[in-house]
């Protein structure tokens, strides 16, 4: 783990939550800004998830491995599943899915903070 | 957050939407979306959780895991259901989300009662007080859901 690679990705998930905030409290649909939000974010995700793999396999394990690929594997699927479920609802109803799902993504690699031990900056 | 009963789902809901005709699929629109989307959360957090407490320390408190499992199973059960179409596929989110009812409540009193049967935190522990108690408004809106969806015609015999 990065530390601020995962700050970023809270950063990220912040910002995207808080515009569909912002969209749904308008009723609009959120989808322009908070996609290209979440693509990037989805990038440092990304980034992220190589580090972690590429750093397991030179030893620097987590202290569970197994909790923390399942963190992994959740953290990196989420905001696609989140877009694709969000898509079909342009709406406010579809702002508030993308809201539920970026929050649940900070909270998400705050544990995968917690999971892999101590911080490797 | 918009009060949902501000926003009520109109009958014939969206007509671009090709499966099965409008009225069939109002349980996965508008609010429901929302819905599903939390229980699936649910669904993911509390399998995940089960799967782990189950497969490394089963022993030590097996009722309490096993709980957790099939609390688990139940919000899976009830996200499918929310998703699919039709009167029998309401029926079973009814029953599921029925079922995810007793068992926070269930679950909830024996943990504040009894903490050493519970020495891990499960997902409906006091009522689901690790997830903001979550578990326990969920089921509630559930079912106001599914009586504000409830298929009044006959099924297709498409469906």
């Amino acid at each position: 783990m990065i530390g601020f690679l995962a700050t970023a990705i809270i950063l990220g998930a912040l910002l995207v939550a808080g515009w569909a905030a912002v969209s749904a409290l308008r009723r609009q649909d959120p989808l322009l800004v908070a996609m290209v939000l979440a693509v990037v974010t989805e990038v440092v995700i990304l980034v992220q998830a190589a580090v972690a793999i590429v750093s397991s396999f030179r030893g620097e394990k987590a202290d569970a491995p197994g909790v923390f690929y399942g963190y992994l594997i959740a953290v990196v699927l989420l905001l696609p599943a989140t877009l694709m479920w969000a898509r079909a609802e342009r709406n406010q109803f579809g702002s508030l899915v993308i809201l539920i799902g970026s929050l649940v993504l900070a909270v998400l690699i705050v544990r995968l903070q917690q999971v892999w031990g101590p911080a490797v900056a | 957050m918009p009060d949902p009963a501000a926003v009520p789902v109109p009958d014939g809901f969206d007509a671009t939407h090709q499966a099965g005709g409008p009225a069939d699929d109002a349980r996965r629109r508008g609010p429901g979306r929302v819905l599903i989307a939390i229980y699936a959360t649910f669904a993911l957090a509390a399998t995940a959780r089960a799967a782990y407490q189950l497969s490394t320390r089963f022993s030590e408190a097996p009722v309490a895991y096993l709980l957790s499992a099939l609390a688990g199973l139940v919000y899976v059960l009830a996200t499918v259901a929310l998703v699919r179409v039709g009167r029998t596929w309401w029926r079973i989110a009814v029953t599921a989300v029925s079922a995810e009812l007793v068992g926070v409540l269930a679950v909830g009193t024996l943990s504040v009662l009894d903490r050493a049967a519970f020495p891990d935190e499960t997902v409906w522990s006091v009522f689901g007080r690790g997830y903001g108690f979550i578990p326990l408004i969920l089921p509630i809106l559930g079912l106001l859901w599914l009586r504000k969806t409830r298929p009044a015609t006959p099924p297709s015999p498409i469906e």
